[in-house]
């Protein structure tokens, strides 16, 4: 009987260091990596679609396609131009399509979908340092990210304000939707850009990364 | 720190229920060690994906965790005894690539890294024990505790990239909450000998704190966003264990 008595009470030490173990062992953590799967979903076509707000007559569109999503082929920027007209006011919408696709997928209804951590950015060239006006609520780029002020001139009279907003609280701007404003005469560049910035979304340009950074030429007559 | 506190509890409710036991009649204790099963949304792990918006989802990913429990009583009849509970049990979060997918798709990103702690749930449990022999060895018990319960909930870190950058980490804070708790359990004892017995038990327990959960750095409103959990904890508890009796009869 004693012998058992023994044996019972080695058991009970023996669950008791279970229980220290087991709870020493509690604290690990589990960890997972997901990578997004392989998909055929293409960015090909970035236009920019405009009209006159006091001449509905007066449209068009700018279209920049790069068809090919090795980047080996240079994109046709044949169509990325835009003709405005001096002191005017446009209504712009932007469109992104993945044209490998028949007929072509409108990428930018997603976009919209996901505009709470999607920004896009809008830069004339050239313009002056004294223009360039980097803040929350303007397309400007900065120039540690590419944009060369020139302080000479002639300079592009194109005022771009972005109109839409995004769902987070506070809502922040978003770029699909936009105004440009001319001045005289002039003519330049138009780089867009547009930022991917999941859960960094914060007004200004530098979290996140590029979707697509693309040129337009601009004529304002 | 938090393992020796326990540790030091249980040590010491053995130690008082041993003293107890000298002094007094028929006196039980016992400890238990199995399998915890959670149910109910607690155990639930659905994919949430969410690009324009937050998701306050009530699955809890709860996985099959472990449980310990150390109790003791005293039979203030011959088949009746009051008794108390005290118990750990640990839950890791299952299909963690669900938790992680359902991230990666909201914010449409090349990929995330997640990494989530564990639920634990610590009980202190008086109520009734009932005991009733059916053979010369073996007896068939029930009980029905109810007490307080303290419960916490994972650190759950989500590591975000995409176009290569580093788009940061946000995290679902740990929150650990009180609450009543019940366990109602049904076993079966043999008789080793006159004083120790082994056993086997199941028992259903529940509780529903309502926690609190503090998140950080979640700046866009996407994806999964846990600020409440007001569900039920519940679980089946199945353990084997051992039982001490001192009894003067």
């Amino acid at each position: 009987m004693k012998l058992i008595i023994s044996f019972m009470q080695k058991l009970i030490l023996g669950l008791f260091a279970s229980i220290v173990i087991f709870l020493g062992g509690c604290n690990k953590q589990a960890s997972v990596g997901t990578v997004r799967p392989p998909s055929n979903e293409f960015l090909t076509t970035v236009e920019l679609v405009f009209q006159n707000t006091s001449n509905p007559l007066d449209t068009g569109r700018g279209i920049w396609r790069q068809l090919d999503p090795t980047g080996a082929t240079p994109p046709d920027t044949s169509k990325a131009i835009l003709n405005l007209k001096a002191n005017s006011t446009y209504n712009v919408q932007t469109l992104i399509l993945d044209e490998t696709k028949t007929p072509a997928d409108t990428v930018s209804i997603v976009i919209r979908q996901r505009q709470n951590y999607h920004l896009l950015y809008y830069q004339p060239t050239p313009i002056s340092a004294s223009n360039l006006i980097i803040s929350n609520t303007s397309t400007d780029i900065p120039v540690a990210d590419g944009t060369v002020t020139s302080a000479t001139g002639p300079y592009l009279n194109l005022v771009v304000t972005r109109t839409d907003y995004d769902t987070n609280v506070p809502p922040m701007q978003v770029g699909l939707d936009l105004t440009f404003a001319t001045g005289a005469a002039s003519t330049g560049w138009l780089r867009a850009v547009q930022r991917h910035q999941p859960n960094v979304k914060d007004g200004t340009y530098a979290p996140g990364s590029s979707d697509f950074d693309v040129n337009y030429k601009i004529n304002i007559q | 720190m938090r393992q020796f506190k326990i540790f030091t509890f249980i040590i010491a409710s053995l130690y008082s229920l041993n003293a107890f036991a000298q002094e007094k009649d028929n006196v039980f204790f016992g400890l238990n060690g199995g399998i915890s099963m959670p149910f109910g949304n607690w155990s639930q792990s659905k994919l949430i994906v969410n690009s324009t918006n937050f998701v306050n989802d009530p699955s809890g990913f709860a996985a099959n965790g472990s449980v310990f429990a150390l109790d003791g009583g005293w039979y203030f009849s011959k088949h009746f005894a009051i008794g108390a509970m005290i118990n750990y049990a640990s839950y890791k979060i299952k299909d963690l690539g669900t938790l992680s997918s359902g991230y990666q798709q909201s914010f449409d990103v090349d990929s995330v890294h997640t990494t989530a702690g564990s639920y634990t749930i610590f009980n202190f449990l008086p109520g009734i024990y009932f005991n009733y022999p059916i053979a010369k060895k073996l007896s068939v018990s029930a009980r029905a505790l109810a007490g307080i319960t303290s419960a916490t909930t994972p650190n759950i870190a989500v590591a975000v990239y995409d176009g290569g950058i580093y788009d940061g980490t946000f995290e679902q804070k740990s929150a650990t909450k009180s609450a009543f708790g019940f366990d109602l359990g049904a076993g079966l004892g043999y008789s080793i000998t006159k004083s120790w017995a082994v056993n086997l038990r199941a028992d259903y327990f529940y509780s529903k704190p309502d926690f609190t959960i503090n998140n950080t750095l979640r700046q866009n409103r996407a994806g999964r966003l846990v600020t409440e959990y007001n569900q039920p904890l519940t679980s089946m508890n199945y353990s084997f264990g051992v039982a001490y009796i001192l009894s003067n009869k």
